[in-house]
């Protein structure tokens, strides 16, 4: 199973820079494809098609959304137990290990470069204890590049 | 979505040439994954008698069945092939970041084969597999090489690299292969073959999802077990270490582990936390075996003292899908280095009489880098020291290097010169039996090895399961497949079914007994080893107990099965089988892998807390052998063992046509 793009495709070429895996391929003002093999189903090029061109795995239309309204990881240090399987499951590498919990000396992890999050969840499903939340915040509310 | 594949990848380096195979899901159901996937394979693609550095022998990395379902303590990763060193079946275990990254690559497991003409890497992404050139990384360290190959392989996120040293390159029989920057999965050798193939490295940077089939019962799996393991249980500082292996060592009776004490020590300080406390109680070998705690006495050992090193200790290390953090990244030189492990410490302390915790970090970091073994490089320079002693070895051998004991210094010039193999370090790079029978002069009676592999620093004279697991296990020499303080961590009786309680109070004397309760939980010990190294579990999460750590229940839960813990015994049992019908392939007298007497208390030592203790180590193998199915005398796995469990005989791997020899070993049939 993988992304699709349909007709409705303008060949903007958005998609092309959002993929995290090269799976999209197609010359600009023209119909662009997915390589249903290397596609990993993160949903960033539906997420970024201004003319909601691209199904998901499962056949239903993507809808556009602004970068801004993009979900975003939150961690609950409460929860997390610094296993680092959110960093590994991150296919853009945005998250990072961030300082030592003085509690119990163990570092958790934070969003490192939150512009280059791609709101997949990949992060939030690879969690075992459920730590992590998807959550929509704007941009100003972000904390500084690290 | 199941937590594995389906898929393996085949690497000819021969040929320069990758191909795919499906994995028929029975294969899951009989052998899991991990170690199982791989012995399953490997005893059908190697040859018999095939050169382990030659091009018939694979080179398997795979990864963990429950690797990446939403599991803790499920990040290891396994090597395997046939030995150089021992001759046997070969695997070794490590943790880090390689386990998932095979998996997100797409793959359960990846199976190199032939012989490259020039140093080469391995690199995987979503868009497949590359062989390229490595010519210009030969001679790099391991950390050297994983820096340079992250920069060099360029994506979105960071490779996982797995890679060998110097060592490997030098096709030192003591090397291992390193992943995230010198976590080690550094047993049987496995470097070396690495280093025949002349492949330098193999870079993971695909980005598959993971996951389970019921992803919200592994979550309510996983907190629960967590919550055993982040507890902030207070402890007392270092220096009562010392003092608690002496109260063990003192009681007149053997009280039941529970890993709930240990596992706050090693959340504090890793495992370096009992290298003091095992001292004293009798668990760590002094002076090549040959002495005890009184002469490697508290005054000696607070070198080692576990706060000394946790002071120098920058942040906590975990391994993927970890809670616990038993590592640590320590400053090390103006740089960083992963902290020393118990073993290690022990054999650069109490083994050789040294007490420099410098040369320790130095060692431990120049081993590393190079890609080799602490165990057997301790090991083996041990022996060196005694032959010095004894005279066996003298100044014209060593181009003048004394070889006193307590000499840090002289241990760690053995170790440069091990790693460049130059002098006295050519033949000591192959561990202790080699060199013992390059020296004589019955040398060989202090190399302290179990099938030619040095064994590690637990002294089975404090528990005799060391030393039956040693002898018994395909490959000889472990530590980590068994012991009778294993038995009362795991708690398997908590779960399957038939299976003795250990007693909460024992009498010392009756770990020494030769009897069927005896056999019947180191059976149980290897079963569920390699049961959990199926599933890809630290040992160190085992030791919770399975009644804490649901390894049972997360695999149900992952896979969408419904087997008992029973049936998953039974496929540990059937992994540790075929490891053993390798060895019985390659024609392997069983019974001559038994460890070194002296390790076994033969004779016994006279002093320390030690004394007067011997393994009756024949009756315990005869017993083992009976008990898990195999010959009582000579360890053969017995053909109705062998039909019980579904193994299919050997498919012919000397058909010319590849396409036939795969469809024939998928048609076995591995049912249960």
């Amino acid at each position: 199973m993988a992304y699709n793009i349909d007709e409705k495709c303008i060949g903007c070429g958005l998609c092309v820079r959002v993929c995290p895996v090269t799976a999209i391929r197609g010359q600009l003002h023209a119909g662009h494809t997915i390589d249903a093999a290397t596609c990993i189903e993160c949903g960033a090029c539906g997420r970024v098609c201004p003319v909601s061109a691209i199904q998901n795995s499962t056949g239903s239309m993507c809808v556009h959304l602004n970068r801004k309204d993009w979900p975003q990881p939150d961690v609950d240090d409460t929860l997390c137990v610094s296993c680092i399987a959110c960093i590994q499951a991150c296919p853009v590498g945005c998250l990072g290990l961030g300082r030592t919990d003085l509690r119990d000396h163990h570092a958790r992890p934070i969003l490192k470069i939150p512009d280059r999050c791609i709101g997949c969840g990949f992060c939030h499903g690879a969690c075992p204890v459920g730590a992590i939340t998807m959550k929509q915040q704007s941009w100003a509310a972000l904390p500084a590049r690290h | 979505m199941k937590p594995y594949r389906g898929r393996i990848l085949w690497v000819d380096l021969t040929t320069g040439t990758c191909t795919d195979e499906e994995i028929a899901e029975s294969v899951y159901h009989a052998y899991l994954g991990g170690l199982g996937l791989a012995a399953s394979i490997l005893y059908n693609r190697i040859p018999a008698g095939a050169d382990p550095l030659g091009p018939d022998n694979v080179l398997a990395f795979v990864s963990g069945l429950l690797t990446g379902s939403g599991s803790l303590f499920t990040g290891r990763w396994m090597a395997a092939a046939k030995s150089p060193l021992t001759g046997t079946w070969g695997d070794a275990n490590c943790g880090g970041t390689l386990s998932p990254a095979i998996k997100q690559c797409g793959y359960d497991g990846i199976f190199v084969t032939g012989v490259s003409d020039h140093p080469v890497y391995l690199t995987i992404d979503n868009h497949g597999p590359e062989l390229r050139d490595a010519t210009g990384l030969w001679g790099m360290d391991t950390i050297e090489t994983e820096e340079t190959l992250k920069k060099l392989v360029s994506g979105n996120r960071e490779p996982s690299v797995a890679c060998i040293g110097p060592a490997g390159e030098r096709l030192s029989l003591i090397a291992g292969i390193s992943n995230d920057g010198g976590r080690m999965a550094a047993r049987s050798g496995l470097g070396a073959v690495m280093g025949s193939k002349m492949l330098k490295a193999v870079v993971l940077s695909g980005s598959y999802p993971m996951g389970s089939e019921n992803p919200e019962e592994m979550r309510h799996l996983s907190r629960a077990c967590a919550r055993h393991v982040t507890q902030n249980i207070p402890l007392p500082s270092g220096r009562a270490m010392p003092l608690l292996g002496a109260v063990l060592r003192h009681l007149p009776v053997t009280a039941r582990m529970d890993g709930r004490m240990s596992i706050p020590m090693f959340r504090k300080w890793g495992t370096c936390g009992m290298d003091q406390a095992s001292v004293e109680w009798g668990d760590t070998p002094v002076r090549n075996w040959s002495g005890s705690e009184g002469d490697y006495h508290r005054r000696l050992s607070d070198a080692i003292d576990p706060d000394r090193i946790l002071a120098r200790e920058q942040r906590k290390y975990h391994c993927y899908s970890c809670p616990l953090g038993c590592g640590g990244i320590c400053t090390w030189q103006g740089g960083e280095t992963h902290k020393p492990e118990y073993e290690t410490i022990a054999a650069f302390s109490a083994l050789l009489m040294c007490t420099d915790l410098d040369a320790v970090f130095a060692i431990n970091d120049r081993l590393n880098r190079a890609g080799m073994d602490t165990i057997s490089a301790g090991g083996t320079i041990a022996w060196a020291m005694e032959a010095w002693e004894k005279g066996v070895i003298t100044s014209s051998d060593t181009n003048g290097l004394k070889l006193h004991w307590g000499d840090s210094a002289a241990a760690l010039r053995l170790v440069e010169l091990m790693i460049a193999r130059e002098g006295i370090g050519d033949l000591l790079a192959d561990g202790s039996l080699r060199a013992a029978r390059h020296f004589g002069h019955g040398s060989e009676s202090f190399a302290i090895q179990a099938g030619g592999q040095e064994i590690a620093m637990h002294d089975p004279r404090l528990d005799p399961g060391y030393a039956l697991h040693a002898s018994v296990e395909p490959t000889p020499g472990r530590h980590t497949t068994g012991c009778q303080v294993y038995y009362d961590m795991y708690r398997l009786w908590t779960r399957v079914p038939d299976l003795p309680r250990a007693r909460l109070l024992s009498g010392k004397r009756s770990k020494y007994r030769a009897d069927a309760a005896q056999a019947a939980i180191a059976v149980a010990n290897s079963c569920f080893t390699q049961l959990y190294n199926g599933a890809g579990l630290c040992m160190f999460g085992a030791m919770l107990g399975v009644d804490r750590i649901p390894v049972f229940e997360w695999l149900n839960a992952a896979t969408g099965w419904h087997m008992t813990p029973a049936e998953y015994m039974k496929a540990g049992r059937r992994i540790q089988t075929i490891r053993q019908l390798f060895n019985v392939r390659e024609g392997i007298d069983l019974s001559s892998l038994a460890i070194n007497p002296r390790a076994a208390g033969h004779p016994p030592l006279e002093r320390g807390a030690n004394r007067r203790r011997s393994v009756q180590l024949t009756a315990l193998m005869r017993g083992y052998w009976e008990r898990i199915g195999w010959d009582a005398d000579t360890g053969v796995p017995s053909p109705s063992t062998i039909a019980e469990l579904g193994i299919a005989p050997l498919t012919d791997t000397t058909c010319a046509d590849d396409t036939v020899c795969v469809e024939a070993t998928l048609e076995i049939d591995h049912g249960l």
